[in-house]
């Protein structure tokens, strides 16, 4: 009477479509956004119904929003809960700001879901999600970290140097993993700690270029920002201290081959007393550094355009993937990192790497080097090639689905296990997980 | 040596089985008997029913909750229905009747296409943990040779054949003046329903169709129900589907003349063949019947037919003249499955062994 | 109607909890519905699985069932739209047992967490519920006081209540019913040494627990009590307990704080006999309230030689009593009609 179950399984082509939301912040601001917007435009394409629920606290104006496939809710909507049970997964963005997360973490809570994950630390995001949680993230620290960690991180958390002193002992990567029914991310950066604390499974593929280039590498010379004959050195992105601009200006000032002829340019947004203090840096060394704050995309473009390198340092390096080197390499320009995270894992015919600690005059020596060469342009094609391949955008949605296909089984006992879990915890008592992983791991 | 030894020791053992309340299954019967025979033997017993309910994406729920069973205290566990067979145990073993586990069932039957990257996740979730759970069994034990064949290509598990002993048949009561063929089973078309509800409207016989079964698939069920009226069937034709008791199987059965499956290509036999063995009834199968082939021999335990109007119509019409001794077929096949199955007490050996 | 009746049970344990599904089940019947039983396997040891079993019940799928009747923890977790709780006990070591060696919880944060999940989890069931009941008055009382409950006294009836018909004693008393340390048999066993009356102790019945019963059979050997004491620790046929019952000249039953009357007490009261108790028996207190009925000594030794010695001794005091608990029984109208009809309406 039984039929083979393998024809049962092929009965019929795939005729309905498979129902994913996406938990993200929505700004045109986001660099996460963007990716996003990206990934949810070629999901659609490949034929999914895709939703999109955004995570800010407060909601973008519409005119300040990325595209999305259809118009994005907002995560303390009438009627999301129902529009996340119903999806067949949920895919939650999380980074380390809490402003942009929070409608994420709120329904990881909730709901359970795929994370995509950006930030391998944490601290902010759980320190923003604390004030409201405040027994519960006791609960956490101690869970993972310990009662001495516990005592002593909230000291930790007032000071300037939180991330220096928490990154290696208590990043809250493990806090949202083992949220998780599934994660992907973009670099194998901390991956013990998401492996160990993930209980379903963990892959690691490159992250999307997001954006379409405004202006190509083959625009005529005349479209490009580009003041003199000096070399145009760049640092771009959200400028705060971990993108080490103070390195970059000490490096500059202080090496005899690039102080004369190198023009240093900040581009992106900054705080206003940062910034006076790298100006007062600056003129001290007698650097030639230009601050332009917060730009359009188009302004960025021109200014990537008219960069002869790029510098994308990083310290600490926390960050799973970098907008910032994609976008760099897009464009082909050579482009300096820091030898630790994420950054490590870059081929070193592509990027130039300067030690973690990034001496000022080690620095100065690869920025001389690289301004150096003859043509300094010519790795500028496959610089560009290689981002286009690994960071295309088709293919990183192509990734996201296979991901959800092939694990979508685990998933489906991912989803039942932690509404079981959710009802054992509602009755304020915790089970004994080995007792529960070794009667539940038969879907392996 | 070994076999007087098992005798003399009396261990705790528990059945496992699942159920739908007031549902018949082919598995309660054999619980029922199993029991009576471990406890003949002095064993100490308890019988575990779990209810269920065979929906498909509800079954993942079902089996984490039945892997939270626990049964320590108990020295041999033997699991009967799917999905009994999740429950964890150090020591237990599964006897199949049938290979329709039941969320695989379900996609056939139940109207839930593969649609879906959802519904293939649940059916491998279902598949996985069903390998999982099979392999922790000491021995996974089936009913039929055609079963034994089937777990194996299809599903990669080898087993050891145990035909279950049939019960004496109960005085069901004399059905020589009976006029109804019963059709047992879940449906959809391949089950030629539609051919043999043809094949009475034209044949001269006048017999009525009595069609009992707890699934069917809507459009088929929908065809079904538009043939019997432009037949003007509806007098001679009862359509049943849905949860049926044990009680009205059992009279079914007692007041037919003989039971019918013309399913073709079957790796299994179905409901309707366990029970019309165990009941003694004549079996009408068809000659592309698969696993039913494997007790029913045309003229000796059966009826083997052309699945096909005209031939159908014949049989039909030979049943009625009396040209058919359904009863003693119907014996036969009790008798040749008997002998091809233990006794109680062998059985219980190759179970506790 | 399509009931199904649902119970927790412990594998290879029979007691009265069991004796009552079945009875139900065959009553429901009787009345002209179709009734099933459910019994979800329990395993209570360790305690920490007992969230586990919990989540196990909750989990549950019932279908093609018009009502539940659910009578046990943790078998009343289950889920129905349609669910009746008859409520034979909680699981009464995290309420009222706990902190006593009758628990199995363990003192300090994770027996508190404990406690706390299956409260939490009882209300949630008491909440689903159509109807709260409670199968004695203490039983209702703890629902009320430990969970705010306001449940409903309905008082199971013996299975076979015809069986048991007076007959003329045969010169003992009898202790019948599952033989544990909760029911303290040994109580009347260590008595039987200071009753002076030629009259015999029968108690019989299935031991729980092989220490206890070999605790009572060595105090008999060494007391020199063999011909007056017999103890026949096995699982009785129904007939044997009925007639060991109907030939007593009393009953002896002194659990502690028993969560009802008993079916020993009931049986008892049908066949006319009066019945041993302390003050401390609980749910049996219901019925067999005074000295009128029978006799309600202190739970120690020399109180029930005293009661014990009376039993046996006075002929028509006995027989007088009998007939006064027999007259208290009838007046409760305790039947299966009627409580299937309560159940049901």
């Amino acid at each position: 009477m039984a039929e083979q179950a393998g024809q049962l399984a092929g009965d019929g082509e795939e005729t309905s479509r498979m129902r994913i939301t996406v938990v993200t912040p929505t700004a045109r601001s986001s660099a996460i956004g963007a990716v996003s917007s990206c990934l949810t435009q070629n999901l659609a394409r490949n034929g999914y119904e895709v939703t999109v629920v955004q995570a800010e606290t407060v909601p973008p104006q519409v005119e300040n929003e990325h595209q999305f496939p259809m118009a994005p809710v907002h995560y303390a909507a009438v009627g999301v809960e129902k529009l996340l049970q119903q999806a067949d997964v949920v895919i939650y963005q999380v980074g380390n700001h809490y402003a942009n997360h929070a409608g994420a973490v709120y329904w990881l809570y909730r709901i359970p879901g795929v994370v995509c994950l950006h930030d391998a630390f944490l601290g902010n995001l759980f320190a923003g999600w604390a004030e409201a949680n405040w027994t519960d993230a006791q609960a956490v620290l101690r869970r993972w970290y310990g009662p001495i960690v516990q005592q002593k991180y909230w000291d930790w958390q007032a000071q300037e140097t939180f991330i220096e002193l928490t990154i290696n002992v208590a990043p809250m990567t493990e806090w949202i993993c083992a949220r998780a029914i599934g994660i992907f991310t973009h670099s194998s950066y901390s991956s013990e700690r998401i492996i160990h604390a993930c209980p379903g499974p963990v892959w690691s593929f490159p992250l999307c270029h997001a954006k379409e280039p405004v202006i190509s590498a083959s625009t005529p010379e005349e479209h490009r920002v580009k003041a003199n004959d000096r070399f145009t050195v760049i640092t771009f992105g959200h400028i705060i201290p971990n993108k080490c601009v103070n390195r970059a200006i000490e490096a500059i000032g202080t090496h005899p081959g690039l102080r004369d002829v190198v023009d240093y340019r900040v581009v992106g947004s900054i705080s206003p007393d940062y910034g006076l203090a790298l100006e007062r840096q600056a003129r001290k060394l007698r650097v030639s550094l230009a601050i332009t704050g917060e730009v359009t995309d188009e302004r960025l473009a021109a200014e990537l355009a008219g960069a002869d390198v790029v510098l994308a340092l990083r310290w600490p390096a926390t960050e799973l993937a970098s907008a910032s080197v994609i976008e760099a390499l897009w464009h082909g320009k050579p482009t300096v990192v820091t030898d630790t995270g994420c950054y490590a894992e870059l081929p070193d015919n592509i990027v130039h790497k300067s030690s973690p600690e990034i001496s000022a005059e080690q620095l100065g020596i690869i920025i001389h080097k690289i301004l150096s060469v003859s043509n300094i342009n010519n790795q500028s094609e496959l610089r560009s090639q290689y981002s286009r391949l690994q960071f295309d955008g088709h293919i990183y949605a192509n990734r996201v689905s296979e991901f959800i296909k092939l694990n979508y089984t685990t998933f489906l006992f991912m989803f039942e296990i932690t509404r079981l879990t959710t009802i054992v915890y509602a009755w304020k008592t915790n089970i004994h997980t080995n007792d529960i992983i070794t009667k539940w791991r038969i879907f392996q | 040596m070994h076999h007087a030894l098992l005798r003399e020791i009396k261990v705790k053992v528990a059945i496992a089985s699942t159920f739908v309340p007031f549902a018949a299954n082919p598995y309660r019967g054999l619980v029922v008997a199993l029991e009576e025979a471990l406890r003949l033997e002095g064993h100490q017993t308890e019988v575990v029913l779990l209810p269920q309910v065979d929906v498909p994406d509800r079954l993942i729920s079902q089996i984490l909750a039945f892997r939270l069973v626990g049964l320590e205290s108990v020295d041999r566990l033997i699991c009967l229905r799917p999905q009994a067979h999740m429950i964890p145990h150090r020591n237990k073993v599964v006897w199949l009747l049938d290979g329709l586990l039941a969320g695989v069932e379900q996609w056939k039957f139940g109207g839930y296409p593969i649609k879906h990257t959802r519904d293939r996740g649940q059916l491998d979730a279902v598949r996985t943990s069903d390998k999982r759970c099979f392999d922790e069994c000491k021995t996974v034990f089936v009913g039929s040779p055609s079963l034994k064949k089937s777990m194996l290509s299809v599903h990669a598990i080898g087993s050891v054949l145990l035909r279950p002993p049939l019960p004496v048949p109960t005085k069901l009561g004399n059905n020589a003046q009976s006029s109804t063929i019963l059709c047992l089973s879940s449906y959809d078309e391949n089950s030629r329903l539609h051919i043999i509800i043809q094949a009475l409207a034209c044949s001269s016989s006048t017999l009525n169709l009595k069609i009992l079964g707890n699934r069917c698939h809507p459009s088929f069920q929908r065809l079904l129900s538009q043939l019997i009226i432009d037949l003007g069937m509806e007098q001679r034709v009862s359509l049943d589907f849905g949860p049926t008791s044990e009680e009205v199987l059992t009279t079914a059965l007692a007041e037919c003349v003989a039971v019918i499956d013309l399913e073709a290509s079957g790796t299994t036999a179905g409901d309707g063949m366990i029970r019309c063995t165990r009941a003694a009834r004549c079996m009408i199968v068809a000659g592309d019947g698969g696993a039913n082939l494997d007790d029913v021999i045309d003229g000796v335990t059966g009826v083997v037919i052309e699945p096909d109007v005209a031939s159908v119509a014949a049989m039909l019409h030979s049943l009625e003249a009396g040209a058919i001794d359904h009863a003693a077929l119907g014996r036969n096949l009790h008798e040749r499955a008997g002998k091809a199955a233990m006794s109680w007490p062998e059985t219980l050996r190759q179970l506790l062994g | 109607m399509k009931i199904l009746i649902v119970n927790a049970m412990v594998p290879y344990v029979r007691g009265g909890a069991e004796a009552l599904a079945t009875t139900l089940v065959r009553q429901l019947e009787l009345a002209g519905h179709s009734a099933e039983l459910l019994n979800i396997p329990f395993q209570y040891e360790p305690a920490q699985q007992i969230p586990l079993q919990m989540l196990l019940v909750r989990e549950l799928q019932i279908s093609n069932v018009d009502r539940v009747i659910a009578l046990k923890f943790p078998a009343y977790l289950v889920r129905h739209s349609h669910k009746i709780l008859w409520i034979l006990h909680q699981y009464r070591q995290a309420y009222d047992l706990f902190g006593t060696s009758l628990s199995n919880i363990p003192p300090g944060t994770d027996g508190d967490m404990l406690r706390r999940a299956i409260h939490s989890a009882d209300g949630e069931a008491f909440a689903e519920a159509r109807r709260v009941f409670g199968i004695s008055a203490n039983v209702v009382g703890r629902l009320q006081t430990f969970n705010d409950v306001k449940g409903e006294v309905l008082i199971p009836p013996p299975p076979d209540a015809e069986r048991f018909l007076p007959a003329p004693g045969s010169g003992y008393v009898f202790a019948g019913g599952r033989v544990s340390r909760i029911k303290r048999q040994h109580l009347l066993v260590e008595a039987m040494a200071f009753v002076k009356s030629s009259g015999r102790l029968v108690v019989a019945g299935p031991p729980e627990d092989q220490s206890y019963a070999d605790r009572m059979v060595s105090f008999v050997r060494d007391q020199g009590l063999a011909a007056r004491v017999t103890l026949d620790f096995r699982f009785l046929t129904r007939q044997e307990y009925v007639e060991y019952l109907i030939q007593a000249d009393a009953v002896a039953y002194v659990p502690v704080d028993e969560d009802a009357i008993g079916y020993v007490t009931m049986e008892a009261a049908i066949a006319h006999k009066p019945v041993i108790t302390t003050n401390d028996s609980g749910g049996v207190l219901e019925l067999v309230d005074s000295n009128v009925v029978g006799w309600v000594s202190q739970p120690t030794t020399r109180a029930l030689a005293r009661s014990i010695e009376e039993a046996l001794r006075d002929g028509t005091g006995t027989i007088a009593k009998g007939q006064a608990l027999h007259a208290r029984w009838q007046s409760k109208q305790v039947n299966w009609p009627e409580t299937v009809r309560r159940l049901l309406e």
